[in-house]
């Protein structure tokens, strides 16, 4: 790879109004706000360079996620702290740098999401949802659009009035949208989801481990 | 709370980060300390707003005063509309979120003919009335600006006031008046009446119209106190004229998605048709030092990898060549880059001409207006045959392949011959291609796109009538049928609706009568005319049969040369006398020379107290 750089992780969260920002845009948010800093970003070679930056793993639309990651490469040295502080300057206010590291785990390790949920609707219809012995549901990829049962692949946690937590597929190999299951919840119910925040609070490996 | 009812729709809408503001360089204030609270209106997309330069220079400029806020809203796209109709939420500010008619100034910029329908849709979206006479209450004030405002006769009933000219000292002081009489109390006719009082500011309820018996204006009359004519207002020091540092940064990708650094206002050119070139007279230039300090700032607090300079006609600055290479300077060393939009390039020399990254990039746009020699005179576009040539000959030695051009049909004293004269020029464009010897492998395209001419007040044209569809049909026929017979493969024509550009024809030279038409259009759901998809012409010709306005009186008929305008009590600063000098002109085929070489008289240097150049030199 490239002679002396240094790749590094920054991982931040992204909520509030942040979170209509799309995956894509996100990515150009985060390039525009390392050429408003003097950190000392490499860029891509080429007939076009531009600000090189990794997404570990998106974040769909109207999420919000308070330990999201992004991988950029310093092309010399500078201080951790600093990188964070100078981000924080100039980045939206709904988007915070919490921790800048080295790297330890590999993208492609990535297995599970899990999201915090708090929601409003009929919980007793809900818990009958979940114990569905099938969660049928229509899935879009880049193939076309294909049917997939999501019972085997959903675990719900704590659950109670409020909320409770969810963990789903992520990564290289199989994503499920958390949209999905509302989705499929709302027809099965024939009930409109009052309201619903969904945030993503960590990330895991196939190890079980997080992604760190 | 307006957030929580928007987390409810924005996920049902597209690109929802345009409804929720959050963006970088967007200012937030703290309400309790905020003594007049503005929302600046642009009554169209947020990608295209959000695009605007002055709606960001204002922005800044009234942000820049501590206890000013300003915020900015946009029309939402019907998708956005209905959910906020569905869930009561009215249209709103995107710094706080805050219910916009709770606010002390909604300002809108009106840019062009065809966003008026998106006004009232943004004063009804807001919960207000949209006649000014239904709002009772002192704030908000409703009030307008930009170009559309020399003549705001069809849109005078649902402002309470309009600015003319350049906003930037005007604007604070209508502010500063809002703010005494939030001290001292008063009611809005009394606030009207002092505003009135303010140059540059125009109420239009202080003015009694009277009509003639065949339709046009009998006469004008202010009342108490109004001044007879409203003056423009201008910035004579231009060059320290405010200048914003910073520009709110889109997540999404809007319509220029880049830095905009202002370099000159007004234009040397005085093209007949063009309105621009007479309206923001005077001519004056920001120095290098002052375009290049802006290029850096803007570039360090945006992040954006590309700039660009804005102007009527960047070529004309008096220095362009140098201003180029320190702003190259600065722009190749950073990585960023410079985006010159409409710039000729016959004049300049070769090494600059390689520098400007984008004139490599983008197409090859050329904008004769008029087929043949003749006509371009008429028009006094001073743009020959030999300087398209001569560009030509550059981009196609460097690679270039297809080339833009733009005309009008409908110019005065058009016939066919000058129809016939835009296949020529295209032909002798292909056949020099073919003796270049270093052109490219591809064979070589012309896109020729045609608009319709629409004659424009405060200009040598505003007595001229609009070409009907039919004479628009005829002329359009007779070109495609000579492209399409012979050579046809490697031209392209594009050109315009006519039933936009007749709205657009009647709105410019419209009176007060004509706001009926569009009271009547909106009601019955016309909005985002300017937007083809949206755009409903059958509701449009509803309305004119409904309120017996009568399209071809505004549009298509010759004014004499005394008749009142219905924009007659504004004052661009140039004479009347001097319009209908170049008409003469116009009609003898007589050029005028631009404004550097030859002062053509139009009195606009009366307001700079010296002449707009040094012609001694």
């Amino acid at each position: 790879m490239e002679n002396n750089t240094t790749a590094i992780r920054i991982f931040f969260s992204k909520t509030g109004r942040a979170k209509y920002i799309s995956a894509l845009d996100l990515i150009n948010c985060f390039q525009r706000a390392l050429r408003r800093t003097d950190i000392p970003v490499w860029h891509t070679q080429g007939f076009n360079p531009h600000t090189y930056v990794n997404v570990n793993l998106p974040l769909s639309l109207g999420t919000e996620g308070i330990r999201e990651s992004m991988d950029i490469k310093l092309t010399t040295e500078m201080s951790f702290s600093d990188v964070k502080d100078k981000l924080n300057a100039v980045l939206p206010r709904d988007i915070r740098v919490t921790e800048v590291a080295l790297p330890v785990k590999k993208h492609t390790e990535i297995e599970k999401s899990v999201y915090q949920i708090s929601i409003k609707c009929n919980m007793d219809k809900f818990k009958e949802f979940c114990n569905l012995p099938a969660i049928e549901v229509e899935k879009k990829t880049k193939r076309g659009v294909s049917m997939v049962d999501l019972k085997p692949h959903i675990k719900v946690e704590n659950i109670s009035d409020e909320g409770f937590v969810l963990y789903l597929p992520s990564g290289c190999d199989f994503t499920v949208n958390p949209s999905l299951l509302f989705d499929a919840y709302e027809k099965y119910s024939g009930e409109e989801i009052e309201k619903i925040d969904i945030v993503r609070s960590k990330i895991l490996c196939k190890d079980g481990s997080e992604f760190i | 709370m307006i957030k929580d009812k928007l987390d409810k729709i924005l996920m049902k809408v597209q690109k929802p980060s345009r409804y929720i503001g959050g963006e970088v360089n967007s200012v937030i204030k703290d309400k309790s300390q905020v003594d007049i609270r503005y929302a600046f209106c642009f009554p169209d997309t947020y990608d295209i707003g959000m695009s605007h330069l002055g709606m960001k220079i204002l922005y800044s400029l009234k942000n820049s005063k501590p206890n000013y806020w300003c915020e900015r809203v946009f029309m939402p796209l019907p998708d956005m509309e209905e959910e906020m109709r569905k869930n009561d939420i009215p249209l709103y500010g995107l710094e706080s979120l805050d219910p916009i008619k709770d606010f002390d100034f909604i300002g809108f910029t009106l840019q062009y003919e065809l966003c008026y329908t998106n006004v009232l849709s943004m004063l009804d979206l807001a919960g207000l009335p949209v006649y000014s006479k239904d709002r009772k209450n002192l704030f908000p004030i409703v009030m307008g600006g930009g170009p559309c405002v020399c003549n705001a006769e069809p849109i005078a009933d649902f402002f309470d006031l309009f600015v003319l000219g350049e906003g930037e000292e005007v604007n604070l002081e209508l502010m500063e008046l809002a703010l005494s009489f939030k001290k001292n109390g008063g009611t809005k006719q009394d606030f009207l009446e002092k505003a009135a009082q303010i140059e540059g500011v125009y109420v239009p309820s202080l003015y009694d119209i009277s009509y003639n018996d065949d339709g046009t204006v009998n006469a004008i009359t202010p009342l108490r106190n109004a001044p007879a004519k409203v003056k423009k207002r201008i910035i004579s020091d231009f060059d320290s004229v405010y200048s914003p540092d910073s520009f709110v940064v889109p997540f999404t990708q809007i319509v220029h998605d880049r830095s905009v650094v202002e370099v000159l206002r007004g234009c040397i050119r005085g093209c007949r048709f063009c309105q621009a070139g007479f309206i923001y007279r005077p001519f004056r230039e920001k120095s290098k030092k002052t375009i290049v300090e802006q290029v850096k700032n803007l570039t360090e607090s945006t992040g954006y990898d590309e700039v660009s300079l804005c102007s009527l006609s960047t070529s004309d600055y008096s220095d362009i060549e140098g201003l180029l290479c320190d702003i190259t300077d600065y722009t190749d060393a950073k990585g960023v880059n410079l985006s010159l939009p409409s710039l000729r390039i016959d004049n300049f020399s070769d090494e600059v001409v390689k520098k400007i990254k984008s004139v490599r990039q983008s197409g090859l746009t050329f904008a004769p207006e008029a087929g043949s020699q003749r006509l371009r005179d008429v028009i006094n576009k001073n743009i020959t045959e030999d300087d398209i040539m001569k560009s030509c000959k550059i981009a196609f030695e460097g690679g270039y392949s297809s080339v833009k051009l733009y005309f009008m049909l409908g110019l005065p004293t058009e016939t066919l011959d000058d129809i016939g004269a835009i296949k020529i020029l295209a032909d002798k464009i292909i056949d020099l291609y073919y003796t270049i010897e270093k052109r490219s492998k591809r064979g070589i395209s012309i896109s020729i796109s045609l608009s319709t001419f629409i004659p424009k007040p405060f200009t040598p044209f505003e007595f001229e009538p609009q070409a009907t569809k039919e004479q628009i049909d005829e002329r359009q026929k007779y070109l495609l049928d000579i492209v399409r017979s012979k050579g046809g493969k490697r031209i392209d024509v594009s050109w315009s609706h006519y039933e936009t550009t007749i709205l657009e024809a009647v709105f410019a030279r419209g009176d007060r009568r004509v706001s009926a038409v569009i009271y009547d259009a909106w009601k019955n759901g016309c909005k985002l005319d300017g937007w083809n998809e949206y755009f409903k012409p059958e509701i449009w010709d509803q309305a004119f049969i409904n309120t017996g306005i009568d399209k071809a009186f505004y549009a298509n008929r010759t004014r004499s040369y005394d008749e009142i305008a219905p924009w007659e009590h504004m004052d661009m600063l140039f004479t009347k006398d001097f319009l209908i000098a170049e008409n003469k002109k116009a009609h003898e085929e007589k050029t005028t020379a631009h404004c550097r070489e030859k002062c053509a008289g139009c009195g606009i240097n009366k307001c700079l107290g010296k002449a707009c150049f040094n012609y001694g030199k």
